[in-house]
């Protein structure tokens, strides 16, 4: 019989003692969230998988060096962006990234008509073809923020810079979208 | 044209909405893939060895007494530093440069990553280097050694440390600055970065610790190269007789204090 699910400190304490059942939990907990920042790096679903698995395999290594009580997610997630990034520069080419909107109605939207519908979708799925088209630094912060649901410090953590440069960076990537949207409307 | 800030706002309500909505491809299971990688390694952990600096029966030669004073500097940003007695190194802290910072903590597991140079022997490193190497010399089969021609007057010579598992351990780097080209370290300030000014064979060290920093020399062509250096983000360094030491991987100053005291200083 199990009792609640471990807190990720708990887990990480078990795990920094040897315990690899432990570690498979967080793994298994984190796992979407490493996949898919390890996807907004490399743009490839297989490099994605690599990344995101080796990064795993090295945050367990690198255990004796987290700081106990420090968050677990965005620090691993900054491993695994960095592992995506590496495997990218060896490389010639980025896939190209590919975001798709849900299907079925869009969350938060109070019984639209399906016009309305309709253009929310076509509309979204521009924005998420820009989106893609970013550069790295641009998409990352914007994916992040908005896509994987992390919070201004946590992003911080999981790009490696400064808690007050994620507004700007934001700043920045919003506006180049923009500017991206706005060409291709008027083309 | 819209005005920005409403023109902001707007996209990011509708960033807001998309978020959730977002399909990415499907998550594979990584959880069992992950364990027997874990698990190999565990097996290989318990035949390592101890670290080079900490083998019984390593001689150590202590040429003068090593006098610990921490500085214990607070993070602020600072125009810049200058690091007397270091040659070739200035510290220079950004304001508010947010480029690329490398992510914190964790090594790479290639070496390649980290632009050592050349893979040679031991006794080409001795030979292409134009200057007496102090590195560690340690009977140790597993310590690999590169040498880039490009960096210092007379080249570059690292030794990589290995460690079970995909970190590389330790890296000992050292290199003969001229004081015609200069060596700039660029921090990016940030609460994670801290320096402490260790003395380390009778003269200044520099101990920088937490977050990984960017690399920038200038090379034995006049050109300025930057690097990212993506260990553990410590790194102990100073000068001796004209030459630059670097420690990195350390994880606490002392650990780096004693593997500086192995090599003699």
């Amino acid at each position: 019989m199990e009792g609640r699910p471990l807190e990720d400190a708990e887990l990480v304490e078990l795990a920094k003692n040897g315990d690899v059942t432990a570690y498979g939990t967080l793994v298994r907990r984190y796992q979407d969230l490493a996949f898919r920042t390890a996807y907004l790096v490399a743009g490839s679903t297989g490099e994605a998988e690599d990344a995101a698995q080796e990064a795993f395999v090295k945050a367990y290594n690198a255990l004796d060096r987290f700081r106990s009580g420090a968050p677990f997610k965005p620090w691993v997630l900054a491993i695994v962006a960095n592992e995506a990034r590496t495997r990218l520069r060896s490389r010639s080419r980025r896939e190209s990234l590919a975001l798709k909107v849900a299907e079925g109605r869009l969350e938060g939207d109070a019984a639209p008509s399906p016009e309305q519908a309709a253009l929310a979708r076509t509309e979204g799925q521009r924005v998420l073809d820009e989106v893609a088209r970013l550069g790295e630094k641009d998409r990352l912060v914007i994916g992040c923020r908005f896509f994987l649901e992390l919070d201004e410090r946590e992003t911080a953590t999981a790009l490696g810079i400064r808690p007050g440069t994620v507004k700007s960076r934001l700043s920045r990537a919003l506006a180049r979208l923009r500017v991206a949207l706005d060409a291709e409307v008027r083309s | 044209m819209s005005r920005e800030p409403a023109g902001e706002a707007r996209l990011v309500a509708l960033l807001e909405s998309l978020g959730p909505n977002v399909s990415f491809p499907d998550t594979p299971d990584l959880s069992s893939a992950v364990r027997a990688s874990i698990s190999d390694e565990r097996s290989d952990e318990r035949s390592a060895r101890a670290p080079w600096f900490a083998r019984p029966g390593f001689v150590v030669l202590v040429l003068g007494v090593v006098v610990v004073s921490l500085i214990a500097i607070a993070p602020a940003r600072r125009a810049i530093a200058d690091l007397l007695g270091v040659v070739g190194i200035r510290l220079e802290f950004l304001e508010g440069d947010d480029s690329a910072v490398p992510s914190p903590t964790i090594t790479t597991s290639d070496p390649a990553d980290l632009d050592l140079g050349r893979r040679v022997t031991r006794e080409e490193a001795r030979d292409s280097a134009g200057f007496v190497l102090r590195g560690p010399d340690a009977r140790d089969e597993e310590a690999e050694i590169y040498f880039d021609p490009d960096i210092g007057e007379n080249g570059m010579v690292s030794t990589l440390f290995p460690t079970p598992g995909p970190a590389p351990g330790y890296l000992v780097t050292e290199f003969e600055a001229s004081v015609a080209q200069e060596f700039v370290k660029k921090i990016v300030p940030s609460e994670d970065v801290a320096v402490d000014y260790p003395t380390v064979g009778g003269g200044q060290g520099y101990w920088l610790s937490g977050a990984p920093h960017l690399f920038t020399y200038v090379d034995a062509s006049g050109r300025m190269q930057t690097e990212s250096i993506r260990l553990a983000g410590n790194v102990l360094l100073w000068s001796s007789g004209g030459i630059t030491y670097r420690i990195e991987g350390a994880a606490t100053l002392q650990e780096a204090l004693r593997m500086a005291e192995a090599m003699g200083f």
